[in-house]
Formats: structure tokens, sequence, C-alpha cells
């Protein structure tokens, strides 16, 4: 068994009630490390070509970090992988709390499920024991109701769960499930995916002990970090306020979408607005901090909101991305409003960036005289109106109504009307998340050309713009790609590891890579960083080609790039090339975009891609 | 002459406040001055802000007039 893993894969087949373990390979956990990587690896292997994303035929895999249960700060995430019921193609997402290092404590890198049950199941996962549980007492329940009763039938008052609600039932594209009561790998439909499968939850309980190589190293590395959590007022601010504490300064510097991404921060939603969709107002409802597993920040909180229009006992802090997403893209700076919004978005299991910019698209719509009232169910969708934007998410968490189209997205929307394609911010039809392109231009390339598009948490050029910490002028298009590729790659480690990427700040890269060694007991230098993250990109790229998606058939809405320009404002004249960011990416790599295959010779190097070799040069 | 500053995202220091400097100041000029009276974090995260001055966006070498209002907005960089 390779050291610092549990050892095993768990996979679970919903048809035939068939549950099989099998041991992680050596070569599989250094080749791939874990989270997407092994997924990706294990869900090319296994899954058809062209299986329907909600059919018996697709796989989806509840991954855990390398880092989870190694006492590593920073290091709880845990990855969903599939393959999106938005985009058709691949998947991943991530999420914090303690449902990935309970999984792996339970005995399981990874769970993998397929098949479909024929009632709604749960699995209860406890320390080696795997059961195929009935979920028809959870079937409609929210996700935090859920919970509370899966404690009391498990007894586990410890039991940690990822559960999808009445969105995920009813797969809809925009479904996530969610984990601790408010954390979720919400982008791109793995509750639509889970709801396909009628698996309502894993519930999982681990008491046992993941071994490591070298725990001095790990702790040193711990050391460090912690030292430049005291020297870093920035990180600090973050564990007070949250990512919401930037909602403000985003919302007028341009790096958060308004109105539908049309809108001037400074114009359209204004100084006074910015400063009430921030954490520093929405924190008076704060009760206490939330910290995920073995996070020393925390840069969550719990709320508690006593009175007003949705009073909320226990709520918990919306994120930058969330009140973004319903704050100035919705022109609504109505506090209460987020917060409601962002409880639906949890009980119910929805993610809150497509929410949120499907909505924008229909107030887009609905201005412009392409939806009516009628279409919207009555609902009178003004910009920056609380209650219609209440009212309509309420219907799209349900599935009731205008809100059963809605809830799969606004690609799906826009088909289904017939109209309003030229309102929508997608990425291969995934709603963009609230960092513009337009200023941090290298995330154009992100979310347009990686393998799951229309993520600021994918790798590149784009990170280091959006912190406005790039080297030279970020709107200059020349030589991009070098830096792109080595962020890129860089970003695959972190994410595959179970890092959480408000550590990176704290923790420079030698010290992911001392992690790493501290765990697995293997040399991780630069090189073996460098090949390990390129290998686990290629492996999602040639899940999507398969698919039979290459790079030239991945897109990206003209607004998110200025095509047109805006005409005032932070972003006034900005046209982002990212076409020509594309080819400067692909270029360095060697790849050719039309196709989009890795040579041949690449992939031999690396090794572990020799099934994908056979499928792109020998199929 | 006074120009009126307001931080966003530096929360120690977003209530809004006065600066006086000399007539024809630039935006350097005044983030230079705000340097001085910064640590040396504030001054990293000052070099990577957005300036907006009025409704404009204000570059180092836009030249500040009495009373103007300047937003220094300091990035998130993700989340
Ligand atoms: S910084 Fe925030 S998201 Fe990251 S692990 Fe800590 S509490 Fe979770």
């Amino acid at each position: 068994m390779p050291t610092g893993y549990a050892g095993k894969l768990l996979f679970v087949n919903l048809t035939t009630e068939e549950i099989q373990e099998e041991e992680l390979s050596k070569e599989l956990a250094e080749q791939f490390i874990g989270g997407y990587g092994i997924g990706a690896k294990i869900l090319y292997d296994r899954m058809p070509a062209g299986a329907d994303p909600l059919g018996p035929d697709s796989y989806i895999g509840f991954m855990t970090g390398l880092t989870n249960d190694t006492k590593t700060l920073f290091g709880g995430r845990y990855t969903l992988v599939h393959k999106s019921p938005i985009t058709g193609g691949w998947n991943d997402a991530n999420s914090g709390g303690h449902f990935g290092p309970e999984l792996k404590k339970a005995g399981y890198d990874g769970l993998f499920v397929y098949g479909k049950a024929k009632d709604p199941v749960y699995l209860y996962i406890n320390d080696g024991t795997v059961e195929i549980r009935s979920a028809k007492n959870l079937w409609g329940k929210t996700t935090k109701e859920s919970l509370e009763i899966l404690k009391e039938e498990t007894g586990e008052e410890k039991i940690r769960a990822s559960i999808i609600g009445k969105s995920g039932e009813n797969q809809a594209f925009l479904a996530c499930p969610i984990n601790d009561r408010h954390r979720a790998p919400g982008r791109g439909g793995g509750g639509a995916v889970m709801g396909s499968k009628n698996l309502k939850a894993v519930a999982v309980r681990g008491t046992l002990k993941t071994e490591v190589a070298d725990p001095d190293k790990i702790r040193d590395a711990n050391m460090e970090i912690s030292k430049n959590m005291k020297e870093n007022k920035g990180n600090q601010r973050l564990g007070e306020r949250g990512t919401g504490g930037g909602t403000p300064s985003a919302s007028l510097s341009g790096d958060a979408p308004v109105k539908n991404w049309k809108g001037i921060g400074i114009l359209d939603f204004g100084e006074a607005s910015a400063e009430k969709v921030g954490s520093k107002n929405l924190d008076r409802y704060k009760t206490g901090k939330y910290h995920c597993n073995s996070c020393p920040l925390g840069c969550g909180a719990e709320y508690s909101v006593p009175d007003g229009r949705w009073p909320l006992e226990n709520t918990q802090r919306p994120e930058y991305e969330t009140s973004g997403a319903f704050g100035p893209t919705l022109l609504c700076d109505e506090e209460d409003v987020i917060i409601y919004c962002n409880e639906l978005c949890n009980i119910h299991g929805i993610d809150t960036i497509s929410a949120g910019m499907t909505i924008a698209w229909a107030m887009e719509c609905y201005e412009e005289g392409l939806l009516s009232k009628e279409d919207l169910d009555g609902i009178e969708l003004t910009w920056g109106n609380g209650e219609a934007i209440v009212e309509l998410l309420e219907k799209m968490v349900q599935g009731e109504g205008v809100g059963k189209i809605l809830a799969n997205g606004s690609e799906y929307a826009a088909n289904h009307f017939g109209k309003g394609k030229r309102y929508l911010q997608t990425a291969s039809g995934i709603e963009l998340p609230m960092h513009d392109p337009r200023y941090a231009p290298g995330l154009a390339r992100t979310y347009q050309f990686d393998p799951t598009p229309g993520r600021h948490v994918k790798g590149g050029l784009g990170s280091l713009h959006m912190g406005n910490r790039q080297e030279g002028d970020k709107y200059d298009y020349e030589n991009t790609g070098e830096i792109d590729v080595k962020l890129m790659v860089h970003r695959e480690i972190l994410n595959t590891a179970g890092f959480c990427l408000f550590g990176s700040g704290v923790t420079p890269k030698p010290l992911h890579h001392q992690i790493i060694e501290g765990i697995t007991g293997r040399t991780f230098d630069k090189e073996t960083a460098r090949d390990t993250g390129l290998r686990i990109y290629i492996q999602r790229h040639a899940f999507n080609l398969r698919e039979g998606i290459t790079p030239r058939d991945m897109t990206l809405t003209l607004r998110a790039v200025g095509e047109p320009p805006q005409d005032a404002g932070p972003l006034e004249g900005i046209t982002v090339d990212h076409q020509k960011l594309g080819r400067n990416f692909f270029g360095t790599l060697g790849w050719d975009m039309d196709s989009g295959k890795p040579p041949r010779e690449q992939m031999e190097k690396l090794g572990g891609l020799e099934r994908v070799i056979k499928d792109l040069y020998e199929g | 002459m006074e120009i009126m500053v307001k931080y966003f995202g530096l929360e120690s220091i977003q209530e809004g406040f006065e600066v006086i400097l000399p007539e024809g100041a630039t935006g350097k000029d005044l983030l230079e001055k705000l340097k001085k009276e910064s640590t040396d974090e504030e001054k990293i995260l000052l070099d990577t802000a957005t300036i907006m001055i009025n409704e404009d966006k204000g570059y180092p070498g836009t030249v500040l007039k009495d009373r103007d209002r300047v937003l220094i907005l300091i990035p998130l960089g993700g989340g």
C-alpha cells in the first residue's frame, strides 16, 4: 500500500447492489496523487465514452485529497468527479468541511458510484463496513434536516455526509450535494448525477488513522505556515471577514461582474450598495467562526438572523462568490436577500454561482422584453428586486413552474425558450464565476480551455492577475504561455492533494512539495511536480477529447472578454485576446489546437497515459 | 488641495479620510504619500490596488484636483 493513503478504493454498483473494494496501487497514487487526479484516471478507464451523465452508466466519484487526515494545515478538501450534465464534458468540483478526511478515516481514498438504485438510498460507510440503506424517509428533506436524521439513524453524532436536497432529487443540472451543512462541491451538476442514481447521500464515519512517512516534515511545514500566518495581515483579515470581505472592493474594481456582466460597478451599483453586500456589513449577524478540517484560519462564519423578512436561526455567512452572484450581478444590495438566497441554495443543494447567474440572464431577458411576466410565472424580475429574486430562486430549488427550467441553467433555458442566447455569460455552457477576465485577462484562457471550463480555481496566469501580482502589463498578450502552463501545473498539484487555496498565500511552493514528501515518503521535486501536474491535466483533457470536445469546441461568451469593450469605468476600452492566450498556452504545451491531441512522445515520456495514447493514436 | 481617500478591502482603515497634497499632484504622488504611512504589507497591497478617481479609472500620471474622491480598491485575489 502506498504510504500516506488509506490504501483502498470503493466501488458501488447501485443497480446490482454490488460493493467492491480495490487496493489503491502504488503506481496510481504516485502518478495521479489523489482527488480529481485519480478520479480522472478511473473514470476514463471505466466509464463508457458517450455515457449519459444522468444515466446508469455514468460514474460519480467522491475523492479524498492526499493531505486529508494527515494533520497538514489547510489539507481538508475532497473532490467530486463526474461527467457534467451542463457542459457534457469532464467535471470536478471540490469542497471543504470534514467529509473528505472522514472518508479517508473510514478506510477509503475514494468512492465511485455507478448504476441506479430502484428506490432512494444512501450509502453508510463506517470504518470499512459499507451498507446501501433506504433513503425513502430522507427523500424530500433538506440537506440540513437529512443530516440530523442520518445522525439519529446511525447513532453517530459525528457522522459526516454529502447530501443532495430537492434540487438534486429533481436532477436539476445546477444541483450539488452539500456537506457539513454549508460546504459544497458546487459546480457542474454533481447533485443531478446523484439524484439520477437515486443516491440521496453518502454518510461516513471513520476512526482509522492514516500513517504518514515523515510526520516531522509535516510538522515543520505546519510551523512555518503558522509563522507566516502571524505575519500576514491579509490572511488574518480573510480569517476574520471571510472571502465576502472582498465583495465591495471587487464590485467597484471590475473584478466582480455587475448587472449580468454589462454594468459598471461604480456607476450602476455604487459605493453604498457595494458596502452593503460585504461581510463587514453582514457580519452583524455573526455568532461564531467556522473552520474546515485542519484549517487554522477559519474563513467561514455562523450567522443568526433574528428578525426581518426571512429570519434564520442557524445559517452561515455567504462567501464572495455567493454575495457576488446575488449582489452586484443582479444589482441587489438587500443583505437579507443575499443571506436568505445563500441558505436556500445550501438547504436545497444548488450551486450559488450558477443559480445567481441564471437569474441574471433571466433579468436581462426580462429587461429586453424577451421573457415576459407570464413566462416568469408572474414575477416582475427587474434589476435589484430582492423579493423577485427570492421568489424565483424558491421556484428553482423546488423545481416548480419556470424554476424547473431555470434550475437547469441559463443555456438550457435559452434553448428552451429559443431566445436570449446573446445574454448568456458562460464557458462551454456553464455560468461564469465572479471574477471578470477583463479585470484578470489570464482567466479567459482558464475559463475557455481548462478541461473543467468556467472555473476561477483552476490554474494559470489568471490567478496572478486576480491579485494584480503579475510582472509587467497584464494586458500584454505576448509570451504568456510559459507562465500560464507553469501556474496551471502547480495548481493541479494543490487541487489533487486536497489543499485549500486560501492557504497558498502563507504556504510557499516548496512547502507544498515538502508536505507531499512527508506524507508519501517519496521524492517530490520540481520535475516530479511538473510531470505529475501535466499528466493529470492531460488525463482530464483526454476525457473531453473522448467525448468529442476539442479546444476548438470550447466556448467563452464575448461580453466577458470585452467584445465590445465597456465605454467607462475601470474596464473601459479593454478587450481580452482570449484566442491568443489559448494559442500561447497550447503552443507552450506543444499541442495541436485543432485536434487537441497532446503529442504521443510527450505522453509516453510522462507515463501513466497508455490508455489515452491508445485511444488517440491507435484507436 | 484636499483629496478624499477611501480604502476598500483594507479593513483597518476603511473609513474615508482626507489627504492634503500640493496643487498639480498626481495619482502617483498620492500613493507615495499613503505608502509613507503604511506597513510593508500595506505597501505591497497599494501596488496591487485599482484606483478610481471620482468615477473614472485613475493612473499614476492622472493629475488630481481639489476635492477629488479617490477609491483605493485592494484586490481579493480569488475566492
Ligand atoms: S480557509 Fe476557509 S475554505 Fe479554506 S479550509 Fe479554512 S475555513 Fe475552509
